[in-house]
């Protein structure tokens, strides 16, 4: 398969071990993937160990489909000067077209929550269009959750129901394969497949179910925009201030966090200069900064707004969750602060 | 509604023609577009992006007449990078205007209301285009009263101009929160004003525009003498990036103040407006 | 200009306006009309005298002899505002200065007369003093605000951008 897809124009990328994690990169076969190896997550702690379970015993790495259609960092105005005054362009985006293989559903809903942010509303984003047609995404539905999995309560999976190219569901002996779209289809046209027996099919059923059972986290869907909303002076807040380094890891690997800053980049002729936008993270005090000061001047107002804006206010915003439960926030939080738990401990309301 | 710019970065130059100082700080600049069908067009309360390439963007709000488009002006108080450069231009210098954004003072509803304007400091400068409005159409609106307050009176934007406004049957009252001998006016922050003005409540309207502490505070005075909430406009100012809503930086809660503000009715904000750096 | 006070005048005045009828009956003999003309003074800061003032018409700065020994303006009051609670609440001399900036006229109270209604009738004493408190409150709320200095703020940290 991944030849054919490169033979069809497509770049590949797929999950493999780099730098002690399973990351998202190009690949050109199957021997890059990480068969048998498993990676245990916990709250702020990542480590990969040996296992039998196949290509795709691992869970989502740091990486999501994210920096392909939004890349960390863009051009969107280039400006010459000319004669006594400035012109300006704005580049053409590029079309790349790359398939992505070992997409998990989390990762698919945090795709259509980001094409609710960048295609949805009044203006849409060029770039993100652009990059969005031309990913062809390979699925596989998760055998395992790790400890920091939350998709079943956020009714993003484990399972995946829609949104991709083809679906894979790894059994002992091989791949069953379902068809997701019209291009998926043609890709698998020049593939050596058989039909699945229906042992097969209920088998390829039991794996995310699998893997649903075994999760432990949960945010009560259908309370959290209120528990947020009317807690903003709980005293919780200021005990995960206490904790937060504001160090902005837990933005970085969100799968639908979309803020971003453009700035100007300048020659030192002065002839020409570019406005270029690269990723934001609402932790960062120069997000907020008006004239007269950060709106958000500490870590708890700041972790407050983001938390707000991802479990309550994105609802109000977009008409759905800004988050899919992946977990990567609390693996990947230097010190564990667990999303879930912030949330829990102020259900009660104010102690 | 104004049409929004197809691509949301496009840029108008400008020309400056003049640079006027207005009180310690604060600067208006007047500006006409090079290209004569750039078709440029804003409504009271929209804001532009003000860009000196090599600098950056800044957000400040339009302060010309609606009326005039072509004549466009902004007046500026140096603070940041851009706004500091930008008191180095001189006329003949370029400026990059990229807009308009944002939501309005919704000066066509409110006609056959009582009309009051609520500014403080350099919020006067987002109102200016509702005066001229409401000028130029006065009989369509009833009282209509002008409550401005500075720090003391050096501060006082548009001096000149209230003149102006009163032959136009605009009641001007100017306060400052300190004054030394030579000040015959009023003396107290301008929520003072409101507190003394008589209105009819429910047949009124209040703009204000100002530091968000004293928007607070007069927009509660005009619901505590029974003003709707839905009647009372506030404009609040937050870090304006991209100016489309995508950027993020600019969001009040469920808000993006450059797209859904930044002129908001009190009764949409006024709770997440109490709770201390939200 | 008729010096005449009636009940229904005294109700126009904010301060009054919501003392019930019988309040304003006992007060009409203590009330008087008076008038300054701009640039009067209405009483020094230290003087001890024996009405409070609500104005009806034009503009009374507040003063108070500063740190150069001289006036400094610090407030001015207009139409239905209290000037000067000193007398009732008892509290000894005026602690600022009164001037009119333009002509002004007043409603002065007899201070004494109205402490011996609020002795005689508690009822009276209770709802003129609530009053007084609430208009007291609204002045130093509005006094805060101007000390705030709310147009000149002060960045939190050295600026960034």
């Amino acid at each position: 398969m991944i030849d054919r897809l490169r033979e069809l124009g497509y770049e590949v990328v797929g999950p493999r071990v780099a730098d002690g994690a399973i990351t998202l990169g190009e690949i050109t076969s199957i021997a890059e993937l990480p068969l048998n190896v498993r990676d245990e997550q916990e709250p702020g702690k990542y480590r990969l160990t040996i296992s039998d379970g196949g290509y795709f015993d691992h869970v989502v790495g740091p990486h999501s489909l994210k920096p392909f259609v939004f890349p960390p960092r863009t051009t969107v105005l280039q400006v010459l000067k000319v004669r006594d005054s400035w012109e300006a362009r704005t580049p053409e985006p590029p079309r790349p077209k790359r398939a992505v293989l070992g997409v998990r559903s989390c990762d698919l809903h945090a795709l259509a929550i980001q094409d609710r942010v960048f295609l949805g509303g009044p203006h849409r984003d060029p770039e993100y269009a652009a990059r969005r047609e031309g990913l062809f995404l390979v699925a596989v539905n998760c055998g395992r959750s790790v400890p920091t999995c939350f998709c079943v309560s956020m009714n993003t999976g484990p399972a995946v129901t829609g949104g991709a190219d083809l679906v894979l569901t790894e059994l002992a002996d091989g791949f069953v394969v379902q068809v997701g779209t019209e291009r998926g289809s043609l890709v698998l046209a020049a593939l050596n497949c058989r039909e699945c027996s229906s042992t097969e099919i209920a088998d390829s059923n039991e794996v995310p179910r699998r893997a649903a059972a075994q999760q432990t986290r949960r945010i009560s869907l259908p309370t959290v925009h209120d528990t947020l909303m009317n807690n903003l002076n709980h005293p919780r807040w200021d005990d995960v201030a206490k904790r937060c380094l504001s160090c902005a890891n837990c933005t970085m690997v969100c799968p639908t966090c979309f803020c971003s800053t453009v700035n100007e980049v300048t020659d030192l002729a002065g002839e020409h200069t570019t406005r270029e936008r690269t990723w934001e993270s609402c932790f960062n005090e120069e997000h907020s900064w008006t004239g007269s000061g950060a709106v958000h001047p500490d870590t708890k107002s700041r972790y407050r707004q983001w938390l707000t804006h991802k479990l309550a206010t994105w609802v109000d915003q977009f008409g759905t969750s800004g988050c899919v439960g992946c977990g990567r926030c609390i693996t990947w939080c230097p010190v564990g602060i667990d999303l879930t738990a912030e949330v829990a401990a102020m259900e009660g309301g104010a102690p | 509604m104004t049409p929004l710019p197809v691509n949301p970065w496009h840029v108008h130059m400008t020309t400056v023609q003049a640079v006027l100082p207005e009180t310690p700080g604060v600067t208006t600049y007047d500006l006409t577009f090079d290209d004569p069908n750039a078709g440029y067009a804003f409504r009271p309360g929209q804001f532009n992006m003000l860009y000196l390439p090599g600098i950056g963007e800044a957000a400040i709000s339009v302060s010309s007449d609606p009326g005039e488009a072509a004549k466009l002006r902004h007046t500026v108080r140096a603070l940041g990078n851009v706004t500091r450069a930008m008191t180095r231009l001189h006329p003949g210098d370029k400026l990059g205007v990229r807009g308009p954004f944002g939501t309005v003072w919704p000066v066509d509803d409110c006609r056959g209301r009582d009309v009051v304007i609520a500014a403080g400091g350099l919020g006067l400068a987002p109102l200016r285009p509702v005066l001229y409005h409401l000028s130029r159409h006065r009989a369509d609106y009833g009282r209509v009263t002008l409550l401005y307050g500075t720090r003391s009176p050096v501060d006082l934007l548009y001096t000149n101009e209230y003149e102006a406004w009163r032959a136009a049957g605009i009641d001007v009252q100017p306060t400052v929160d300190s004054a030394g001998g030579d000040w015959h006016g009023s003396i107290g922050f301008v929520t003072a004003l409101l507190a003394r003005l008589p209105l009819e409540p429910t047949r009124t309207v209040v703009f204000t525009c100002g530091p968000e502490v004293m928007m607070r505070f007069v927009a509660s005075e005009a619901v505590a003498r029974g003003v709707p909430a839905s009647q009372v406009f506030v404009s609040l100012e937050r870090n304006m990036n991209c100016a489309v809503g995508l950027c993020g930086h600019c969001q009040f809660g469920p808000e993006f103040v450059c797209k859904d503000g930044p002129v908001f009715p009190f009764d949409r904000v006024r709770r997440l407006l109490l709770v201390e750096n939200f | 200009m008729t010096d005449t006070i009636t009940p229904a005048f005294l109700k126009t005045l904010a301060f009054l306006a919501p003392a019930t009828d019988d309040e304003l009956r006992l007060l009409l003999p203590a009330a008087q009309i008076e008038q300054y003309p701009a640039g009067s003074i209405l009483f020094h800061e230290g003087d001890h005298i024996g009405h409070i003032f609500i104005v009806t018409s034009g503009t009374v700065a507040l003063e108070i002899n500063g740190p150069d020994h001289r006036p400094r303006r610090i407030q001015t009051l207009g139409s239905g505002e209290l000037l000067g609670w000193s007398p009732v609440l008892g509290t000894g001399p005026m602690t600022a200065g009164a001037s009119a900036i333009t002509q002004v006229r007043v409603v002065a109270i007899d201070a004494k007369v109205v402490l011996k209604i609020c002795d005689d009738d508690p009822r009276f004493g209770f709802l003129f003093m609530k009053r007084a408190a609430v208009a007291i409150a609204a002045r130093l709320n509005a006094t805060r605000l101007q000390l705030l200095d709310v147009y000149h703020p002060e960045p939190r940290h050295a600026g960034v951008r």
